[in-house]
């Protein structure tokens, strides 16, 4: 009632308020529409709404600027960053915000352009990372007017259903362009975004999500739940999803911002056990070495059972309450220990210490007996803390720090909550008689040793086997196509490890891949796993899910050997093959990539305890991009990751058999401890 | 690396059909629907279904085209579907008709097709309206070959996002067309939308559905038609039998391209494809000199054009002839600084040669 007063004094939002109410007359059902008809034509309406659209961007355009970006590193066609792009100013003396997406391939010169066609040059303050928002400042000369400041939409006022602009400024200086939707969601990506249907694109990320008054709701930005890795959602695109960070959440950090600092989410340093975001508990699976959760007390095992006082179930849960902060805020934990429920304040970081994987330098028994406890020593590595404390082949190692090993994944287990440099007990049995031994541990090794022993195979019966030899997997929601190879001499009792063979684009054959390969996976109990791109001539990020779905296939029918599920690839495979070394992590152990960098896009995560991954990289220092290998490989070594480098002085192609012998060595001392 | 990330997949084709039925159930019944109802029967007579060549390797062998005339002139994209002897066009009405080419544009890549038939609905091209950026428009097109058998074409809503020139996207599209378009905020431009039309809500045509088109640089599909305003003359100079035909890559190169190592400047060494423009050098008594020009200045324009780079320089100059004078703005520091350069090599030039110059 009071709503329709107010629209009779203010006459010219009166027919606005019509409009919404037909609108919500039109939601509530066809019956509620018969009777509106015969109160405005209906083309009537179309034209209203028409008005209404052209009304609302009127008046949000002239805060809505244009953005040019010369110079930076954006290389190949990754999609990453753009030269035209949109702004929205938020103060009138030219404090602008945008989506970090524009501003990706760090321009060496950044201009603004006013509506009238003036340039003039702007600075990024400062990025919220978190957000994936940045700040940028013109200065002003005495000539030019002030900016003019768009109005805010009120939180309290967004509504699931109402219309909602996507508004940018790309093609024209002078005109913006807009796309029309309603807003789809509240609270999307973790509660960092309002979702809508309208179009979100290259052509309005850093532009303003509009109501249809014309009030900001937020800043279109490529955001995605799934972008934990630096991949910006930018493939969502025309997809009918589309998100806007929310004004409030924006100007809330803009003070910091101003200052300069750049903001960034926040890190609690656990892993929580299994990847499945709904159906486990959140269990802690390790917490980082001194990382926050480390520090304030908490535990691998802790069931974390509620946030800031918010209680959570599930993984999802709990992003949802953390993911929204910054580093630097505090958070505190409840967990469930021994049934006892434990609280724990931490600060959240900006990064962890990265951590780096103790090595005894031993090769478990693979597929220890049952009745035997602790881990078997099948080899160990010269010159390592085991070989310096006398350990040999054949021992078994029965204690850690005091406390009995029931099998290898116990050792691997305990051995997740130490680092290189501390010093450990370990008791074993050599020929019936218990020694013990302090061992200092040491970092992962590099080289690969020259030969590694093969594993014996158990005696009796093979028993019934499944399917062996090379056979196509096909599944039947993707139109990718699939070989497997399976060694002949397939042994059920015996663990394998998984090769996943990412082809370079136009040069899959298989034929030469099966010679390659069939008896190196007889000799070193491997399958091989030779997803192919849907187009022959490119993989595509959205694959990913296809080459996961290949291994969880074999999974299910094989004995598999968890510690030496390998991605490697070739060229564009190889690139590939990062992509899923770094988003399959509960799975991928060792990325061996040849003739490639990491990808752009692609941010590799920090190293984690319960998740070790090795890499292997064959670069030929003719390569186009070897320097900026150098610079991968040692950024990745400082994030503690394991890295085995191989040079070629040749011009680029894949591994002679020589080198493939080695790669073969490296995957198969990947189960090390 | 050759990789190029591929938009979206399946999966989310799914959510976005998903979502638009919900907004069609929701949101259509009542207004829009109804408002559009006497639009659609007034264009779905005037729009054709066009069937020719392809069919292979993902090109599709079909189109869509706009009647023109009362006898049957047909306005369409000029297209490999029409390079063939046999172009079928279906009528709204299920009529078929084998359809002669009268002639092409490959510049604006249209072409006029003639069927033999008479008193037809037709769109007056003289009579057409032009849009603006948030006007609500319906595209009917032909789009993915499934308005099969004598169905009429589908119909699509939505708004013009942006009114543009394709030139101004500087080399992010391949298309020989540089002129103005309607950027359409719905996914229009899809396999055999080509040729169709895009009408305001009142049923009255803006311009013809283009290509498909894809963004070099953000691997975003352009959604798009060109205004009838722009097709016009040469609609009625093909029916009228006129030639024509222009190689619009030699039509827009310079005879003597503008070449700014002649005022005296010396960029830096080109080195990456993204090296921006910066001044390295600047020759002493040059015209860069005099102007005021410094070593470290970045180029951003050269006579009004953005420069994003030194590869992008070397691409505009071949269109722009080597002036007597260009004015260029440069980054110093924080600044903008505006300079004008003036030519002191005279033989070069078109202007005349100055007192105490050395020709």
């Amino acid at each position: 009632m009071t709503l329709l007063r107010r629209a009779t004094l203010r006459g010219r939002r009166a027919w606005l308020v019509t409009l919404v109410a037909l609108i919500i007359a039109c939601s509530v059902g066809i019956a509620g529409c018969v009777g509106q008809v015969e109160a405005a034509p209906p083309e009537d309406l179309a034209e209203r709404e028409q008005q209404a659209i052209r009304a609302a961007l009127e008046k949000v355009a002239p805060s809505v600027l244009q953005v040019q970006t010369i110079g930076g590193s954006a290389t190949g066609n990754t999609g990453l960053g753009q030269q035209t792009s949109s702004a929205v100013a938020i103060s009138p003396d030219g404090f602008l915000v945008s989506s970090e997406f524009n501003f990706a391939q760090k321009p060496s010169a950044i201009l603004v352009t006013l509506g009238d066609g003036t340039n003039l040059p702007a600075r990024l303050v400062a990025t919220d990372r978190n957000r994936g928002i940045v700040l940028l400042k013109i200065d002003l000369p005495s000539e030019v007017a002030p900016l003019s400041v768009a109005e805010i939409a009120p939180r309290d006022e967004l509504r699931v259903g109402a219309w909602a602009l996507a508004v940018g400024r790309i093609y024209e200086a002078k005109q913006p362009n807009v796309s029309v939707g309603i807003i789809s969601a509240l609270d999307r990506v973790w509660g960092k975004a309002v979702q809508t249907d309208a179009k979100v694109s290259p052509s309005n990320y850093g532009g303003p999500l509009v109501d249809i008054r014309g009030r900001v709701i937020g800043i279109l930005a490529p955001l995605s739940p799934h972008a934990d890795m630096g991949m910006s959602g930018t493939d969502w695109y025309d997809s009918g999803i589309g998100f806007a960070v929310p004004m409030a959440d924006i100007l809330a950090v803009v003070p910091r911002l101003r200052k300069g600092q750049d903001l960034h989410g926040g890190l609690l340093g656990i892993s929580i056990e299994g990847r499945d975001l709904y159906s486990v508990p959140p269990k802690i699976a390790a917490v980082h070495p001194r990382g926050p959760a480390d520090e304030a007390g908490l535990l691998a095992d802790d069931l974390i059972v509620a946030v800031n006082g918010k209680s959570v179930e599930n993984r999802a849960q709990l992003q949802h309450v953390v993911s929204p902060l910054y580093a630097g805020d505090e958070v505190t934990l409840a967990v469930m220990r021994d049934k006892k429920r434990v609280e724990r304040s931490l600060q959240l970081a900006e990064e962890l210490i990265p951590y780096a994987h103790p090595f005894i330098g031993i090769l478990p028994v693979r597929d220890g007996h049952e009745d035997a406890a602790g881990a078997g020593v099948r080899y160990v590595y010269p010159d390592s803390p085991a070989a310096q404390a006398g350990l040999a082949s054949g021992d078994r190692i029965t204690e850690f720090q005091g406390t009995e090993l029931t099998d290898v994944a116990a050792l691997r287990q305990a051995l997740r909550r130490y680092i290189p440099g501390e010093v450990v007990d370990l008791s074993f049995q050599r020929d019936g008689a218990t020694k013990s031994a302090e061992i200092t541990l040491a970092a992962l090794p590099e080289d690969v040793p020259d030969d590694l022993p093969l594993v014996e195979r158990p005696a009796g019966p093979v028993g019934k086997r499944p399917r062996t030899g090379a056979f196509d997997l096909k599944l039947p929601e993707f139109e990718n196509e699939c070989v497997v190879y399976v060694p002949k001499n397939y042994h059920p009792q015996m663990s394998h490890g998984v090769v996943i063979w990412l082809t370079a684009p136009g040069k899959f054959d298989k034929e030469a891949l099966l010679n390659r390969w069939k008896e190196v996976c007889a000799r070193r109990q491997l399958i091989l796993l030779a997803p192919q791109p849907r187009d022959k001539e490119r993989w595509a990020a959205d694959e990913l899910d296809f080459v996961r779905r290949t291994y969880d296939e074999v999974a299910k029918d094989y004995r598999i050997d968890a510690s030496r599920v390998v991605a490697h690839g070739h060229e564009g495979g190889a690139a590939m093959a990062y992509l899923v070394a770094f988003s399959q992590r509960d799975v991928v152990r060792g990325v061996a990539a040849v003739q490639s960098p990491i990808p752009a896009v692609v941010r590799p995560p920090a190293t984690d305890p319960a998740r070790p991954l090795a890499i292997y990289v064959a670069i030929s220092k003719q390569h186009e991009y070897a320097s900026r290998v150098t610079d991968q490989i040692k950024a990745l070594r400082k994030m503690k990751y394991p890295v085995t480098e191989v040079r070629f002085p040749e011009k680029p192609r894949y591994l002679l058999d020589s080198e493939l012998a080695g790669l073969v060595q490296w995957i198969d001392g990947l189960d090390r401890l | 690396m050759t990789e190029s990330w591929r938009p979206p997949t399946r999966l989310l084709r799914v959510a976005t059909l998903a979502l638009s039925l919900w907004g069609v159930l929701v949101l259509a019944p009542c207004g829009e629907a109804a408002a559009s109802r006497a639009a659609v029967e007034r264009v779905q007579p005037r729009v054709v279904k066009i069937y020719g060549a392809g069919g292979l390797r993902g090109l599709e062998a079909y189109q869509s085209g706009v009647l023109v005339s009362a006898e049957g002139h047909i306005l369409t994209t000029w297209s490999y579907v029409l390079d063939t002897e046999a172009v079928t066009v279906i009528l709204d009405d299920g009529r078929k008709f084998e359809a002669d080419l009268l002639g092409a544009d490959p510049v604006l890549e249209i072409a006029v097709l003639k069927i033999d038939a008479e008193d037809l609905s037709f769109f007056d091209l003289a009579a057409a309206v032009e849009g603006d950026t948030g006007m609500r428009v319906l595209a009917f097109s032909n789009l993915y070959g499934v308005a099969t058998g004598d169905e009429r074409v589908s119909v699509q809503r939505g708004v013009v996002a942006a009114v543009t020139t394709l030139a101004g996207r500087q080399g992010a599209f391949v298309t020989p067309y540089r002129g103005r378009v309607y950027v359409v905020d719905a996914i229009t431009n899809n396999p055999g939308a080509t040729g169709g039309a895009l009408t305001d809500i009142r049923g009255q045509l803006l311009g013809i559905l283009g290509k498909e088109l894809r963004d070099r640089r953000s691997q975003a599909w352009l959604n798009y038609a060109v205004p009838i305003a722009e097709l016009r003359e040469a609609v009625s100079d093909i029916r009228a039998g006129k030639f024509r035909r222009r190689d619009p890559a030699k039509e827009r190169l310079a005879r003597n391209p503008l070449d700014l190592t002649a005022f005296g400047i010396v960029f830096v060494p080109n080195v990456v494809d993204s090296t921006p423009a910066y001044v390295d050098a600047v020759r002493p008594d040059s015209s860069a000199a005099t102007s005021g020009l410094q070593p470290d200045d970045l180029v951003l324009f050269v006579g009004g054009v953005l420069i994003r780079s030194l590869r992008d320089l070397r691409e505009q100059a071949k269109l722009i002839e080597q002036p007597a004078e260009i004015s260029l703005i440069v980054r110093r520091g924080e600044e903008l600084k505006t300079v004008m350069l003036q030519s002191t090599d005279a033989e070069a030039e078109v202007g005349e040669p100055r007192e105490g110059e050395q020709p």
